[in-house]
């Protein structure tokens, strides 16, 4: 278990999650704070990837919350708690998103920015200024990927869940997890690497048809 | 392996997915397969790229939002916690003691159904109050067919019409006395526990002055006029 320091300097093991979850179904209110400040980062930015959208990852987000909440009580402890909130947010993005693409972010320039970062406060301005770009690059590939390949890749890649793990949350085999995310790698791969994302590129380029 | 590595075991292995056999296969292929060493370079980089993505913060925004949301919708509770608020007004701690009053809160619930009306037909019903006079009667109506016995501290008699018979005083009495005379008294007062039984104009034949045993004393007839 985790310990905490208190300002009079006294370490205090954390809340587990399911110490949360009781807490919460006996009507503690501070519990649900505490597990949205717990996993407040990790739904956003899976909604984020998902919707490709920051505005709408914020309304996906909230609406993810207000469904924790409404369905904490039932939660049994089958998986962890994690695992169930992964799930709770992709069923929430997949039913509101359906088949739709996550829309293409800006590729230039940081007039258009409305996400923020995680600061890396050992990075200089240049440096950051790189990583943005290439962030946007990667983020329009992603973002191109069918809805499955972008969910298992997503998972894999950006949450660092095991294969095992994802299986839980997609509810499939982990040979189908496998399989989507060597799909995923490889089409991602075809467009990075084909430089049609490039700002210069993409003002010629057509919209391109699904292909799954 | 002579054929190449495919494309999703490749992923597999460098997401350390695959089992220890299978890696050391990919291994040893890769040692001798340039065209998969290149597959497998260009999937790091992709992997490498992906990981390079930058984790967004929530929006500051976002946590105020929710409380307002989740203020609207207030949290619905449980049976168990419904339960719990009425029995004790306050969370219990045991998961046991829950379901054990879910049960019986389960229990009740079938009870009220399967007998309720019963119950209340009942409380309905007034409470028949037997009078001494009434019992009397019923006595009267019954005492041959069914015979009355009762048994008092360690004796027992048995009612024959108007006079009770102890059990073991068989035969005719040696002395009928009045219960109200000095003698009667004597004996009632030895015998209290007959006191219970004898009515006006009822009779009681015992065994007077018998050891603890029931053996020796005398048969007498108790009248009460």
């Amino acid at each position: 278990m985790m310990k905490v320091a208190t300002a009079d300097g006294v370490a205090v093991p954390e809340a587990t999650d399911l110490d949360l979850v009781d807490r919460y179904k006996y009507g503690d209110e501070q519990a649900f704070e505490e597990i949205y400040q717990r996993y407040a980062t990790m739904v956003y930015n899976l909604c984020f990837r998902l919707s490709g959208n920051p505005d709408e990852a914020s309304d996906l987000s909230q609406e993810v919350f207000v469904r924790i909440f409404r369905h904490l009580a039932k939660f049994r402890g089958g998986s962890t708690l994690k695992t169930w909130i992964y799930r709770v947010t992709l069923n929430h993005c997949r039913s509101r998103l359906g088949r739709k693409r996550p829309e293409p972010q800006p590729l230039t320039g940081p007039e258009g920015e409305t996400v923020r970062e995680i600061e890396d406060p050992r990075r200089n301005p240049e440096d950051r200024a790189v990583a943005e770009s290439e962030g946007r690059l990667v983020a329009a590939a992603l973002a191109r990927l069918p809805g499955r390949f972008r969910e298992a890749v997503t998972l894999r890649d950006l949450e660092d869940l095991s294969y095992q793990e994802i299986a839980a949350i997609l509810r499939v085999r982990i040979g189908t997890v496998r399989s989507r995310i060597a799909r995923g790698r490889e089409r991602l791969r075809d467009v990075l690497e084909s430089g049609e994302l490039l700002p210069e590129r993409s003002l010629r380029a057509a919209p391109r048809e699904e292909m799954v | 392996m002579s054929a190449h590595v495919t494309t999703e075991r490749l992923s597999a292995y460098l997401d350390r997915e695959l089992p220890d056999r299978r890696a050391q296969e990919v291994e040893r292929h890769l040692e001798d397969c340039s065209h998969c060493r290149r597959n497998l370079d260009s999937l790091s980089r992709v992997v490498h790229r992906l990981q390079g993505l930058e984790r967004a913060a929530p929006p500051p925004l976002l946590a105020g939002d929710v409380a307002r949301r989740v203020a609207l919708e207030g949290r619905p509770r449980t049976l168990v916690e419904r339960l719990e608020s009425r029995l004790t007004g306050k969370p219990l701690q045991s998961q046991i003691f829950n379901s054990f009053a879910l049960v019986m809160a389960l229990a009740g619930i079938v009870y009220v159904f399967a007998f309720g009306l019963d119950l209340i037909e009942r409380k309905r019903t007034p409470v028949r109050v037997v009078t001494p006079e009434a019992s009397a009667e019923f006595f009267r109506q019954h005492e041959i067919a069914i015979g009355l016995r009762s048994e008092l501290e360690d004796r027992v008699f048995y009612r024959e019409g108007e006079m009770w018979r102890e059990q073991g005083a068989a035969g005719e009495p040696e002395l009928e006395i009045a219960a109200s005379s000095p003698e009667g008294l004597a004996v009632l007062e030895r015998n209290q526990e007959l006191a219970p039984l004898l009515g006006q104009g009822q009779a009681v034949i015992l065994r007077d002055g018998a050891d603890p045993s029931g053996a020796g004393g005398r048969v007498v007839k108790i009248l009460v006029e």
